[in-house]
């Protein structure tokens, strides 16, 4: 009995070690370049005992599928005289701070509030990844970074990927993420004051190129638009929270999924254009707006432009307490199904607070039947 | 035994007095007119408040309160009302023992005063929660404050308080007060401020983070502060700490321009000095830690943290007499020094023994 069961052991070991080596090939040399404070910029830098001193120098020794993992200070622009190349000062490239072009991860130990990237106001970007699946952060392994003159994390040429975990601050754009094909990750990130877009998620060129951005924090300034998700690709824009911006989320043409989002205390919620100009052939599908919390924005919820020549699902979302009591404002004449939404009441539409009702100059918004409970969207 | 029997006897006199807690419902489609139920909910958190008993819960969902349409005046319908304490005006004035929670979270329930009144929040009794993790609030629009509390067992968690002129948390202790889980960020002034008027009242700050500030954490002299396993980021000045008995541990105070420094000013005789033990600071421009002079014989505890890559001195000695920075990791095995990694000491600052590795600081 022991010699079968050995046996059987045995059987096991070695389907286990067929299975491990069978794997090797694609992770067996995947190692982890260590960056710290405390690093020096030194050849054989890297290890646990004599980190880098810079990121730029751990992604320099990487080869694809290493980890660069970054201990808690400050990176980037070191000595607050706002150029690089001082000591231990990344080396990036000429557009950005850190420049990712290899397919690596690069995180930190402890996460993006305890960890720093200073960019400089003569570089665009703060990050710029220009390698396919590659990663910048992760769930409470990400980077604050924020002064450089434009973007915080922006890449191109990537197909999959994820920047996930960080926060930016203070710029133009928080995150500007394109893709070329697949699908990129854009997730647990808080973009704060940026004063042009918090997050965008882009088709890059005549691509469908999707993004997959959930669970964000965005808080705009004045005229921010803090979520743009592009037209052609099929955006998912999923469980993110976002606030006091001009416009919450733009969303183009496209089928791009709006689903599970808070978006308050923004000017407009929701702003569809509806209009592809550069579409070449027309997208295939049209927005789908569900289980949304579009509540206490100045103006609406939802503002479609008059322009709109694609139409649009807008259902089983919360509206109400929206400035003006619109909570569908528009003048567009292509259908908006606007069916099984709630508007603040059991009674449906309206204009007596709190009900919120549709400001349409035609008569292309469906809004019956509506939900008479409010709608959880968590 | 004897603790937990005397524990339960506690609790069940302070259960007695709230014994029919109820939970009270506000919302963005709530009206005035309402009584805070489930599904009549209130549209202001001070309406809820003035209906609510001792003990009771008010549970507050998504969307924005305060000067709802921004005209920066009392004159909306569905605005807080709030009230004044000692002519110091609230937008939300708590004037009871209750919990007040989100449904969702700071990132969607925003409190903004619009600068009509000094604090968007003020807490004026004892035995009262605001917030909780992922259960908190925003505060903004204070002139002054985003949050200012003065009582006992005061307990602040899971809010963020921005473009705050004075402070983004002021916390008085009578007794117990707590500020757990919160942000401060983007505050022209400063992102916590503790401080009591009697020794034994300390205000506990921990695990919050400052972020972005003009001052990200202060404290005054009178009692012990515990200010602990804070993120202290990107601040012009990461804390200013009074001579006093506050302990400073376990924080990470990264990228500021200047990290800690320790005020000659004390309310009172002080017996001790601050401890600051087993903080990491990493990457800050000027100095991690400026001692400046204070009490004379009332020595600055520094001891047991790492000084990572300061761009100034570690630990900086602006005093007359002798600083005692000993068992610190300086960033390299051979001590403080001037070649990288390591980190400097400023002149009279003693520092041998040091620390040959790196703390972990959690």
């Amino acid at each position: 009995v022991t010699n079968y069961n050995e046996g059987i052991l045995m059987k096991h070991v070695l389907n286990a070690l067929a299975g491990a080596l069978a794997c090797l090939p694609i992770v067996a040399n995947a190692a982890t370049i260590h960056v710290a404070n405390k690093g020096v910029d030194a050849p054989g830098c890297g290890t646990v005992e004599a980190p880098c001193r810079s990121i730029s120098a751990g992604i320099a020794i990487a080869v694809e599928d290493d980890t660069v993992l970054v201990q808690p200070g400050r990176y980037g622009e070191l000595d607050g005289d706002d150029v690089l190349g001082g000591t231990g000062e990344e080396t990036g490239n000429f557009t950005s701070t850190v420049f990712i072009d290899k397919r690596v991860k690069v995180l930190s130990t402890h996460g993006a509030a305890a960890t720093v990237i200073r960019g400089t106001s003569s570089r665009a970007m703060v990050v710029y990844i220009f390698a396919d699946g590659a990663q910048f952060g992760d769930r409470n392994q990400g980077f604050t970074v924020y002064g450089a003159n434009s973007h915080g994390v922006s890449n191109n040429n990537m197909s999959a990927g994820k920047v996930s975990g960080n926060i930016a601050h203070g710029m133009a754009v928080g995150f500007y993420i394109v893709s070329i094909g697949g699908e990129v990750e854009i997730s647990h990130n808080t973009a704060v004051n940026n004063y042009g877009w918090g997050i965008i998620g882009a088709s890059a060129g005549d691509t469908a190129g999707s993004t997959f951005i959930h669970h964000n924090t965005v808080v705009g300034v004045n005229n921010s638009t803090g979520i743009a998700a592009s037209e052609k690709g099929a955006h998912r824009v999923i469980a993110n929270h976002i606030s006091n911006n001009h416009i919450g989320l733009q969303v183009g043409v496209g089928p791009s999924r709006v689903m599970q989002n808070i978006i308050t205390d923004s000017w407009h919620a929701i702003v569809y254009a509806g209009q592809c100009l550069f579409c070449t052939p027309a997208p295939t599908g049209t927005p789908l707006i569900v289980r949304n919390s579009l509540i206490g924005n100045r103006y609406s919820a939802l503002w479609v432009s008059h322009l709109a020549e694609f139409p649009l699902t807008f259902r089983q979302n919360n509206l109400f307490a929206n400035g003006n009591g619109c909570a569908i404002s528009t003048s567009t004449t292509v259908n908006i199904d606007a069916r099984q939404n709630f508007w603040g009441t059991p009674s449906g539409p309206g204009f007596t607070p709190p009900s919120a009702g549709v400001c349409s100059t035609h008569d292309v918004v469906r809004t019956t039947p509506f939900a008479t409970a409010e709608i959880p969207v968590n | 035994m004897r603790h937990i029997a005397l524990t339960l006897a506690i609790g069940g006199v302070v259960m007695s007095g709230f014994a029919s807690a109820a939970t009270l419902h506000v919302a963005n489609n709530g009206l005035e007119t309402a009584a805070c139920g489930a599904l009549d909910p209130c549209r202001t958190i001070s309406r809820a408040i003035n209906l609510a008993m001792p003990g009771d819960t008010i549970l507050v969902r998504p969307g924005r309160y305060g000067d709802v349409n921004r005209n920066g005046a009392y004159d909306g319908l569905n605005e807080e009302t709030g009230g004044l304490v000692s002519a110091n005006s609230a937008g939300v004035l708590i004037d009871k023992p209750l919990t007040i929670l989100s449904t969702e979270g700071a990132d969607a329930t925003i409190i903004d005063m619009g600068g009509i009144t000094e604090s968007a929040v003020r807490i004026s009794a004892d035995n009262v929660r605001f917030g909780e993790r992922n259960k908190g609030f925003t505060l903004t629009g204070g002139q002054n404050f985003g949050l200012a509390a003065q009582g006992t067992n005061v307990f602040v968690t899971g809010n963020t308080a921005t473009s705050q002129t004075f402070a983004g948390f002021y916390l008085v202790s009578a007794g117990i007060m707590e500020a757990r889980g919160n942000t401060a960020l983007d505050n022209p002034g400063t992102g916590f401020l503790a401080v009591s008027y009697n020794r034994g009242d300390p205000v506990l700050v921990a695990g919050n983070t400052a972020r972005s500030n003009q001052l990200g954490i202060a404290t005054g002299s009178i009692s012990a502060h515990r200010i602990i396993g804070n993120k202290v980021i990107n601040n012009e000045f990461a804390m200013a700490i009074n001579y006093g008995e506050s302990r400073i541990a376990n924080n990470h105070v990264v990228g500021n321009r200047w990290g800690i420094a320790v005020n000659g000013y004390s309310d009172e005789p002080q017996n001790r000095g601050p401890q600051i033990v087993r903080n990491n600071f990493s990457g800050n421009l000027a100095n991690s830690v400026a001692i400046y002079p204070g009490p004379e014989g009332v020595p600055v505890t520094i001891r047991e943290n790492n000084f990572l890559g300061t761009d100034g001195f570690g630990v900086a000695n602006l005093t007359q007499g002798t600083v005692n920075a000993r068992h610190n990791f300086w960033g390299a095995p051979t001590g403080p020094g001037f070649l990288d990694p390591a980190d400097e000491a400023g002149a009279n600052v003693l520092t041998t023994p040091f620390a040959t590795s790196e703390f972990a600081i959690p």
